[in-house]
């Protein structure tokens, strides 16, 4: 049980009074949250009240990956005010696992994560239908069903209700309910306790998308048939790959400043290539595009979180989302690991338990 | 300042015939299946069908059997052929002999990747062929079947409705500086003209037993009249795009979409950093800095500095950009990356009398300065700072 607020009314303007509420009182030094950017969307960091007009925090649509931007934000040193921080589960989860990879810094940021009816994808965005699919999806995420036009991997994933979020938001039609997880949340609106009741979730709705999204991560998983891809089913979904890296430069995971495979160690000396050649024939250039898949695969599938960027900036439509989740969920049930859950538990590669995986080592 | 490049490229009256009885790609698989088999050269680089059947690939063959899912004028550009190029040749020259097919924005890109030593051409053989445009990737995608014969019909008939935006206004679609340049435009269904520029060029069709007894003077004249008309609807389109992006408030509005991936520069042949300067720590800054931002504006946006990116990549690129087309079929947010950089880039050029790509010989603008004769124009000298004059 936690304590619940409700605010009646439009969801967004029912956040972003509370959010302006604790910028002005001076609660919280600044605002992190999503909105309108010219044509676009973008997160912002805001710190006038009068500038959170433009600011949407439950807009369902994920421009970049927040968890990147916040690793950015706390690159050079720990911030020094609180800054209320309104991110979805994946993201939340996707900061975690930077946090313990030492790229990213917790402190003083009061996270505000809404139970998620997943993100809407880039090519409704595009074609600037975004805006026009809002009814229809608010509509069947009260409904405790998927919106239509939401990432593959949103339609699938199994962790919409935020975990370590210090306010968890569970929106309805005619308004939201704010769950106060931590004595932090609490703290911010102790002036407001006559407000106040205990309770939990609408568990029907949440069991009923949570038996949605069961169905379609085994479907999901069941299309893309990987136990049978071999080598020959890899080079046909890579093929098409420009080599642009954008799946890597968008992953929040992916937080290396060199990526091992735009070294110089992964290009061709021409003695190299010349050998290649005339041991195989022929040989595409430049190389190693299967290869690149399958070592960034290696280096962050432990701490995928399935946030679907990767798919949605792929210029040649490879479902790398699908695959890594897949990937993701197969390599952290090895290790009974959910990334993102806990900001304690030690990544499992970064720890050696001498018994571990007998069962595969035979 | 230099040489127009653009004008002094005198296009050689003479050249060979490539029989296309069976299609221009059979005609040119034909001519360097020729090469192949007299050691011409030793291996092709030339976009093949990927197994998937679904995209095109770039293969470097001297196995002839590739050659069957080969396609030389491919519907789409994938990656660029001058980034090809130099992710073979850039830690030094290639003992084989590979003759290299692609467009003619592709050989551009390869020549200014010379000038930049990212591409050795020592025993390699450029070949263009007379480009009809590249669909945007997406388009193709959405049906490959579809594509092929959307394209090759198109191509037929010259129709450059199917076509990326850039490359409707693109001017450099004949002639360029290759090796060997293949003319189709015009020249009727039975055969092109394979055009030698340079004695490397000649010497390869003495070789290959293919005299020069085809006047390409009829070409040539289609090409100009073809150049010409789209001269007019170049600088009509970038005129319009001009007007609306100019001045930091629209520039940012273009930009607004932007979502930080650098798709547009890591797929840019011109862009061969390894670490890009804007991906480096020193573009970072302190959360006390960002507040600071912040709060002198109310808001500052994440990812920030967009418009610091794209303005620096333009400053980096713009003199060598040949408006191949790569950035715009990269970005994910479908911003005209290309045809804004491509304004950028005649302008910029422009101001130097330099066409990126026409002339190896020829150096890049920034690495030559000319005293007293260069930008006097913009240059204006202060007669007496003290007093102050009329200059602004």
């Amino acid at each position: 049980m936690s304590k619940v607020m409700k605010i009646q009314g439009d969801i967004d303007s029912g956040i972003k009074g509370i959010l302006r509420n604790l910028l002005e009182s001076g609660k919280v030094e600044a605002v992190f949250a999503v909105g309108d950017s010219g044509d676009g969307k973008s997160y912002f960091l805001v710190t006038d009240p009068a500038k959170l007009d433009g600011i949407r925090p439950l807009l369902p649509f994920m421009p970049e990956n927040a968890a990147n931007l916040l690793s950015r934000l706390t690159s050079g040193d720990t911030i020094s005010g609180k800054i209320a921080v309104v991110i979805k589960p994946c993201e939340l989860r996707a900061f975690a696992e930077l946090v313990k990879r030492e790229q990213a810094e917790r402190d003083n940021f009061i996270f505000i994560s809404p139970v998620c009816g997943g993100a809407l994808n880039f090519d409704i965005y595009n074609s600037g239908a975004l805006e026009n699919a809002l009814p229809e999806y608010w509509k069947a995420f009260f409904a405790g069903e998927n919106p239509a036009d939401i990432r593959p991997t949103c339609a699938a994933c199994e962790h919409f209700v935020p975990m370590n979020a210090d306010i968890t938001v569970f929106p309805d039609k005619d308004g939201c309910e704010l769950f106060l997880n931590t004595d932090a949340a609490v703290e911010l609106f102790k002036n407001k306790s006559s407000d106040m009741s205990e309770g939990e979730f609408d568990s029907n709705r949440i069991e009923k998308l949570k038996t949605a999204r069961k169905a379609e991560r085994e479907k999901l998983f069941d299309e893309l048939k990987l136990e049978d891809m071999q080598i020959k089913g890899l080079i046909d979904v890579f093929g098409r790959c420009l080599g642009c890296h954008g799946c890597s430069s968008v992953c929040p995971i992916c937080y290396c400043a060199l990526c091992a495979f735009d070294t110089k160690e992964n290009e061709f000396q021409p003695p190299v290539f010349e050998n290649e050649l005339s041991r195989r024939g022929a040989m595409r250039v430049p190389p190693n595009t299967v290869f690149f898949h399958l070592g960034r695969i290696t280096h962050m599938s432990i701490s995928c979180v399935g946030c679907g960027m990767c798919a949605d900036v792929c210029p040649v439509d490879i479902p790398v989302a699908s695959i890594f989740t897949r990937v993701g969920d197969a390599v952290q049930k090895v290790f009974d690991y959910i990334p993102g859950s806990d900001f304690e538990e030690p990544v499992p590669l970064s720890t050696f338990i001498e018994d571990e995986l007998a069962e595969v080592e035979e | 300042m230099t040489a127009n490049s653009n004008k002094n490229s005198t296009i050689p009256s003479k050249g060979a015939a490539i029989s296309t009885a069976d299609g221009l790609n059979a005609g040119v698989l034909e001519f360097l299946r020729n090469g192949l088999d007299k050691n011409l050269f030793d291996a092709v680089l030339m976009p093949v069908k990927v197994p998937a059947g679904d995209s095109y690939a770039w293969v470097l063959a001297e196995d002839q059997s590739l050659f069957e899912k080969a396609n030389v004028l491919p519907p789409i550009m994938s990656v660029q052929g001058g980034k090809t190029l130099s992710s073979l040749t850039k830690h030094g020259q290639t003992e084989r002999k590979i003759a290299a097919v692609m467009r003619p924005c592709e050989i551009r890109a390869t020549i200014e990747l010379v000038k930049l030593k990212q591409i050795d051409l020592e025993n390699i053989f450029l070949i263009s062929i007379d480009c009809p445009g590249a669909m945007p990737i997406k388009d193709y995608l959405s049906d490959p079947v579809a594509g092929e014969s959307v394209f090759n019909e198109a191509a037929k008939t010259g129709d450059l409705e199917p076509m990326r935006p850039i490359c409707k206004t693109c001017v450099h679609f004949g002639i360029t500086s290759p090796d060997l340049h293949i003319a189709t435009f015009g020249t009727g269904n039975e055969s092109a003209i394979i055009i030698p520029t340079n004695t490397k060029g000649e010497e390869l069709l003495e070789s290959a037993g293919m005299p020069l007894k085809i006047d390409t003077g009829s070409w040539a004249k289609g090409i100009e009249k073809l150049t010409n008309g789209r001269e007019k609807t170049r600088t009509k389109v970038f005129d319009e795009l001009k007007e609306k992006s100019s001045g930091m408030v629209n520039l940012a509005a273009t930009l607004s979409k932007c979502i930080s991936c650098h798709n547009c520069m890591s797929v840019c042949p011109i862009c061969y950093c390894r670490r890009c300067y804007f991906e480096s720590e020193v573009t970072e800054q302190s959360a006390e800095q960002y507040l600071g931002r912040a709060k002198q504006k109310g808001s500052v946006r994440f990812s920030p500095d967009i418009l610091l990116f794209h303005l620096g990549r333009m400053s980096h690129m713009t003199m060598s950009c040949v408006s191949c087309g790569s950035c715009e079929d990269a970005c994910p947010v479908d911003i005209p990356v290309a045809q804004l950089f491509s304004v950028v880039g005649r302008d910029t050029q422009a101001l130097f009398d330099y066409t990126a790509g026409m002339n190896v010989e020829e150096p890049l603008p920034l690495k030559v300065f000319i005293k007293d004769k260069e930008l006097g124009e913009i240059e204006r000298i202060c007669s007496d700072p003290l007093k102050g004059c009329d200059c602004k």
